[in-house]
């Protein structure tokens, strides 16, 4: 059976098993660990035919298809006036409540963005190793970082709060880029 | 212990994720859906001008006759000379130097002169959205940085993401239906979306990230930067003179005898410094190409790294497939539209939560609409126009969508109005199959061009049946 094959049967295996699982509201531990070692062996198997870079694409690729597909397949066709009472009682939510959006976002993601490229770069300087490594990784983790931070900035009601954290988060690795 | 956040993580998550999703979601939407057919860019590319001859490989002495014959056509002095080789996406090769861009036919002589209107306004759309390029760039990256404060933000919001794994209420109240579409997509696919969040930033941010680290760590200096990333340039002092490439192609061959040129640039072009690149693609990697470097009369200097180098230039060479799902066969970049069109849907769906809270409709739900079906609407007009009489404007984009905006805006019945541009994208999708067909005849129905019409008519199938759903939404209610 070649590996692609064996790939897509386990992947299939393992999101339908876990849909099962999810189904019958039953947990068994055991069996999650079964199904979740299912997709990793099907992972596995797109490393071996297509190597590791392009089988770990496929693989998640698979997965994600796959369990999209089950969601699709088993969905509940419930009749949209049952829910229409609901409906009536939800607040009203202004449209000020847009604008007020935007300000926080125009607030803090500059000011995460400042606050994770220093830290990250100074973090990047604490490791040994080769200088090509430190930039790349400064380049492909300051996204990470600035959205986390943008995250956490813009989770406070207000947004000064939000805005003193990451002048915090700024300062700090500002002054041991300084230092260094 | 639970791995799940608390309640009060997760509903300060939810402020943020929606706070975040607001802000981004209209321009969030035009850069996935630009980006979902950036994907087809190579088969787009055949398709806008099908008539280029069309071959798998071509003898290297007749590429040496067509870069003579562009070098002896230069007007004016270029600073660069590109050469793209015939690939199975794109089985034409083409020179690209100060005088433009042609095709080269394979027997050497230059073809019709490379242009896409059309694909240039969407890529232009998804790379910078047709800002100043600089700004642009950064400013779209900064959509990458927020793409990927949604997805941790989205996984802390949503406590019920077990519970809720593979629930899906297509006919339940709006809200529900908004909600469980949006979450599906987004918790499955999210490995993907977390990718092109890194990826689509590090384009923008790349250059303001050197220069910070250069002026930490360099003293200003951004060279020291770039040649650890992308390796120094070799120093050359040989006569000015045509390149040979079939030299070092034939020294290629014995160099990497598993590479597969599919570039040759010249750089530092017509200065005694002068060397050639040669990049190629090497199997079971995902790097965009590793580059063989070659001095004027193709001896071998040596190789960037970009497959055998540091970690970290490895890693950043591979940035441009992996977010762009250039590689692998056909379904890698059917899956890769996908995943483009998942993040519109969830762009959309996510907008449409807050929209659907909110009690009875004003101009934000008007011109929502105008946003959501006017873009698919204005862009295959854009295709359209360009066809038939090649003209193509970034004014056209987004002049056709204030139109869509104002129109939908004057209707103010949003079903109403979805409805009518998705019954015009529907007829247009199809004219434009019919013109392309009736312009290129046999052409418009073979390779690349085959592609991109099976994908136009499909769109229109798609429209019909979205319409179709209006109708059936509106009797019911």
């Amino acid at each position: 059976m070649p590996w692609s094959s064996l790939a897509c049967l386990l992947a299939f295996v393992s999101v339908f098993g876990l849909y099962l699982q999810w189904k019958t509201r039953r947990k068994s531990p055991l069996k999650n660990l079964l199904f979740w070692t299912a997709f990793v062996v099907s992972v596995y198997c797109w490393v071996l035919l297509a190597g590791a870079e392009f089988g770990i694409v496929y693989g998640f690729a698979v997965g994600g298809l796959l369990a999209i597909t089950v969601a699709v397949a088993t969905a509940n066709y419930k009749d949209i006036r049952a829910d229409k009472q609901k409906l009536l009682k939800n607040l009203s939510v202004g449209r000020h409540v847009w604008l007020r959006n935007l300000a926080y976002a125009l607030l803090s993601v500059p000011l995460a963005g400042y606050a994770a490229t220093a830290s990250t770069t100074w973090v990047s300087a604490l490791f040994l190793g080769n200088p090509t490594n430190h930039i790349v990784f400064v380049y492909l983790a300051v996204p990470v970082v600035w959205g986390a931070l943008a995250f956490v900035a813009c989770s406070y009601r207000n947004i000064f709060r939000g805005a003193a954290l990451l002048g915090l988060f700024a300062v700090i690795p500002t002054v041991g880029l300084i230092w260094l | 212990m639970s791995l799940l956040p608390s309640k009060t993580t997760s509903q300060k998550a939810l402020l943020s994720h929606s706070c975040l999703g607001l802000a981004a979601g209209a321009l969030m939407y035009l850069i996935c859906l630009s980006g979902a057919l950036v994907v087809l860019n190579p088969f787009i590319e055949r398709w806008e001008q099908p008539a280029a001859e069309e071959y798998s490989s071509i003898d290297i002495e007749k590429l040496q006759h067509a870069y003579e014959s562009a070098l002896s056509n230069e007007q004016a002095p270029a600073n660069h000379l590109f050469i793209m080789l015939p690939t199975e996406q794109s089985p034409r090769a083409k020179i690209s130097s100060g005088n433009g861009s042609f095709y080269v036919n394979q027997d050497g002589s230059l073809g019709e002169q490379v242009s896409h209107g059309f694909m240039d306004i969407i890529t232009n759309l998804h790379v910078y959205l047709h800002l100043p390029y600089n700004w642009g760039m950064i400013v779209v990256s900064v959509f990458g940085v927020a793409l990927c404060a949604l997805v941790i933000s989205g996984f802390f919001a949503h406590r019920r993401l077990i519970k809720d794994a593979f629930s899906f209420r297509v006919n339940g109240s709006k809200s529900k239906q908004q909600t469980d579409i949006h979450n599906r997509l987004s918790v499955w696919l999210s490995p993907f979306h977390l990718m092109f969040g890194v990826t689509g930033a590090y384009f923008g941010l790349a250059g303001l990230l050197a220069t910070f680290y250069a002026a930490v760590y360099f003293n200003g200096d951004e060279g020291v930067v770039k040649d650890a990333v992308y390796a120094a340039e070799p120093e050359l002092a040989q006569p000015i003179a045509p390149a040979n490439l079939t030299a070092a192609i034939a020294e290629l061959a014995q160099v990497a005898p598993n590479a597969k040129p599919f570039y040759i640039a010249l750089e530092k072009f017509g200065t005694p410094s002068q060397y050639m690149l040669i990049g190629a693609t090497l199997p079971e990697r995902l790097i965009y190409a590793e580059q063989y470097r070659f001095d004027n009369q193709g001896n071998y200097l040596s190789n960037v790294g970009f497959s055998d180098g540091e970690p970290g230039r490895q890693a950043v060479f591979s940035v441009f497939r992996l977010h762009f799902g250039h590689f692998g066969p056909l379904v890698v970049q059917l899956f890769y539209v996908f995943l483009g069109i998942a993040l519109c849907v969830i762009s959309v769906t996510g907008v449409n939560m807050w929209l659907a809270k909110r009690s009875g409709s004003d101009y934000i739900n008007h011109l929502w609409t105008g946003v959501v079906w006017g873009t698919p609407l204005v862009i295959i007009t854009c295709a359209l126009i360009d066809l038939i009489t090649g003209f193509s404007s970034i004014w056209l984009f987004w002049g056709g969508l204030v139109f869509t905006l104002f129109i939908s805006w004057r209707f103010k019945d949003h079903p109403r109005s979805k409805w009518l541009f998705l019954v015009l994208s529907f007829i247009l999708a199809l004219a434009l199959v019919v013109t392309h067909a009736a312009l290129f005849g046999a052409n418009a129905w073979r390779g690349g061009a085959l592609i991109v019409n099976i994908s136009w008519i499909f769109s229109a199938v798609c429209f019909a049946c979205l319409a179709l759903l209006v109708i059936k939404a509106s009797h019911r209610r």
